[in-house]
């Protein structure tokens, strides 16, 4: 998907220029009122940019210069807002049918995996008003999907839910991107929803591009920083299953390089990928290592000190492990201690109790 | 129970209320849409010529219906070639000024409520694959559907009630365009028909009264239904 647009916004111009891959979850991140939901606005055709181009493989939506600006309703791009926006005179299954077209599906079968997939089957006959906020996303959400629209975009739809009803909807959304091969474009400023569902990160400030590339590199890239809650600074990983352990409950991830990280047990059968956080609180450093019936730490592994970063408050080490990057805050105390420096090679430490579920996804 | 001349009365009351409606409704409601959702430069223009009929004497309205309408008047002449019609001096006159001085009333209740409809829910349709027009029947017109019984109601009221621009411009002629005001009018003028002017009156109240409440019951269905979000 091509997206090369221009529109005045009342601060500030939205300005990007980005191909957005038409597969998996792309995460618009950023703060609020930097542009992200325009954006999406834009690609939907609810607002129309002052130039540019959108245009997927199949279809050019907006073209400027030919004069091309397709219809909302004929773009077949669903939309997930942060409200539900259920239609309140229409009972749940009226308002699932309302862009659905029996005659695509005639054995009803697709139908039938939407309710199953977001599980809202008893739901069918009650109406908005009767539904917990949570119950109300998912039938937007099964609503917009029984549309078979080609790309689907969500703008921040757990945001107006508390915190169970987020946890209680994440494994769904996560869902559908897997079952059924939809492009998602999901604008978001929270990183746990980056975390666990996208594929890759679109940052955007005051309306314009900042990054785009797949979590990991966007995650460890400078210009994220600021983002990340300088007090819960945190590295992403790539690890895959590697094995549980017979007797404890925990779970070895390979790293690359067959660096094995143990972490409390993850239920996922062996060898599935998956994509884990670790904060630089829980990371710490020794000179050298310690016979592992000395220490409880389990995961020791060398690397190589990359940056030092200073402040008034505390140290942060970056640290090189073979690709990866690991982020390590230590007191200037032990800074000056350890009479640590760039290049040296050092041992760092990672509390695998730290690693909970919330810091890991599939993926 | 009723006499004949009561019947008479009601049953052209009703009906010249029902046909103002029925032709004033579609117009009303365009009129209506046009105020709440479109921007052009003639808008106030439109907004004050439509409020007219409701600060004017009604009597001021059936004068320039009676010079326009009537056999020799611009449009009463058109109409007369064109189609063959005369409406001066009928039921359809009647009716004619009936929807006329109930318009403003209409048009007021439902642009009303077409302002209160979330233009999200109209968004979010459109997302969902629904033409314009599409949206309008299936999510703006429900959503407005108690502010257009409102507006029916005030129009029935009133059109029930009208009298100066219908005996202006239709005159009062006994089972033509004799409506229940007239004809309580014509009783009151009559020495000792005091007792059928009163019956009248109570003929009058029990209308009102009855279609008060069954809107009342309406509206609270509607909103019940409505307010499910």
């Amino acid at each position: 998907m091509l997206i090369d647009i221009t529109r005045q916004l009342n601060d500030f111009t939205l300005q990007v220029n980005a191909q957005l891959s038409t597969q998996g979850i792309c995460a618009i991140f950023g703060r609020s009122g930097s542009g992200k939901t325009s954006l999406i606005n834009t690609i939907a055709g609810i607002d129309t940019p002052d130039s540019g181009r959108i245009s997927s493989i199949e279809d050019c939506f907006f073209d400027s210069e030919k004069g091309v600006n397709t219809a909302v309703h004929l773009r077949q791009i669903g939309y997930v807002f942060q409200q539900a926006r259920l239609f309140p005179h229409y009972s749940v299954d009226a308002n699932l049918r309302y862009g659905y077209a029996q005659k695509d599906d005639p054995d009803g079968r697709f139908f039938q995996q939407i309710l199953v997939l977001l599980d809202i089957t008893s739901l069918l006959k009650r109406y908005p008003n009767e539904l917990s906020g949570g119950e109300q996303q998912r039938v937007a959400i099964g609503r917009a999907l029984l549309r078979r629209p080609k790309l689907l975009l969500m703008d921040e739809p757990l945001a107006s839910l508390d915190l169970p009803r987020k946890q209680e909807l994440l494994p769904y959304l996560a869902k559908l991107n897997k079952v059924l091969k939809l492009p998602i474009l999901y604008v978001t400023h929270s990183l746990d929803e980056v975390l666990y569902l996208a594929d890759e990160i679109l940052l955007i400030d005051k309306g314009q591009k900042l990054l785009h590339d797949d979590v990991e590199t966007v995650w460890n890239h400078p210009l994220m920083q600021p983002w990340l809650n300088q007090d819960r600074q945190s590295a992403i990983l790539h690890a895959s299953v590697k094995e549980h352990h017979e007797k404890y409950p925990l779970t070895a991830l390979a790293l690359s390089h067959d660096h094995l990280l143990w972490v409390r047990k993850i239920d996922q059968p062996l060898q599935s990928a998956i994509r884990v956080r670790i904060y630089a609180k829980d990371v710490s450093i020794t000179l050298s290592r310690l016979p592992a019936e000395q220490s409880s730490i389990r995961n020791v592994f060398l690397t190589t000190i990359e940056e030092i970063q200073t402040n008034s408050q505390n140290v942060r080490l970056k640290l090189a492990l073979a690709d990866n990057i690991l982020w390590a805050d230590i007191t200037p105390w032990a800074l000056d201690d350890l009479k640590l420096s760039v290049n040296q090679q050092v041992y760092a430490q990672i509390k695998g109790v730290s690693i909970n579920h919330s810091d890991w996804a599939n993926i | 129970m009723l006499t004949e001349f009561e019947i008479q009365a009601i049953s052209l009351s009703l009906k010249v209320a029902f046909t103002a409606i029925s032709f004033s409704l579609p117009i009303a409601i365009l009129t209506a849409w046009l105020l709440a959702r479109c921007q052009f430069h003639a808008k106030p223009l439109l907004d004050a010529v439509l409020h007219l009929p409701l600060v004017l004497p009604p009597v001021v309205i059936g004068y320039l219906l009676l010079v326009s309408f009537s056999p020799q008047g611009a449009i009463g002449l058109w109409l007369n070639n064109t189609f063959n019609i005369d409406i001066s001096f009928s039921w359809q006159g009647a009716a004619l000024a009936s929807a006329i001085v109930s318009f403003p009333l209409m048009v007021r209740a439902i642009r009303l409520s077409f302002e209160a409809v979330d233009y999200k829910l109209e968004q979010a349709a459109s997302t969902l694959g629904a033409s314009k027009f599409k949206v309008f029947y299936t999510i703006t017109l429900p959503l407005i559907s108690p502010g257009i019984l409102s507006g029916v109601i005030l129009a029935f009221a009133r059109s029930l009630g009208e009298f100066g621009a219908t005996i202006t411009f239709v005159s009062n002629i006994p089972e033509v365009t004799r409506t229940i005001p007239l004809a309580m009018y014509s009783f009151i003028q009559t020495p000792g028909a005091e007792d059928q002017a009163l019956r009248l009156c109570i003929i009058a109240v029990i209308i009102a009264l009855s279609a008060l409440i069954a809107s009342y019951i309406l509206e609270l269905k509607m909103r019940r239904k409505l307010s499910r979000n």
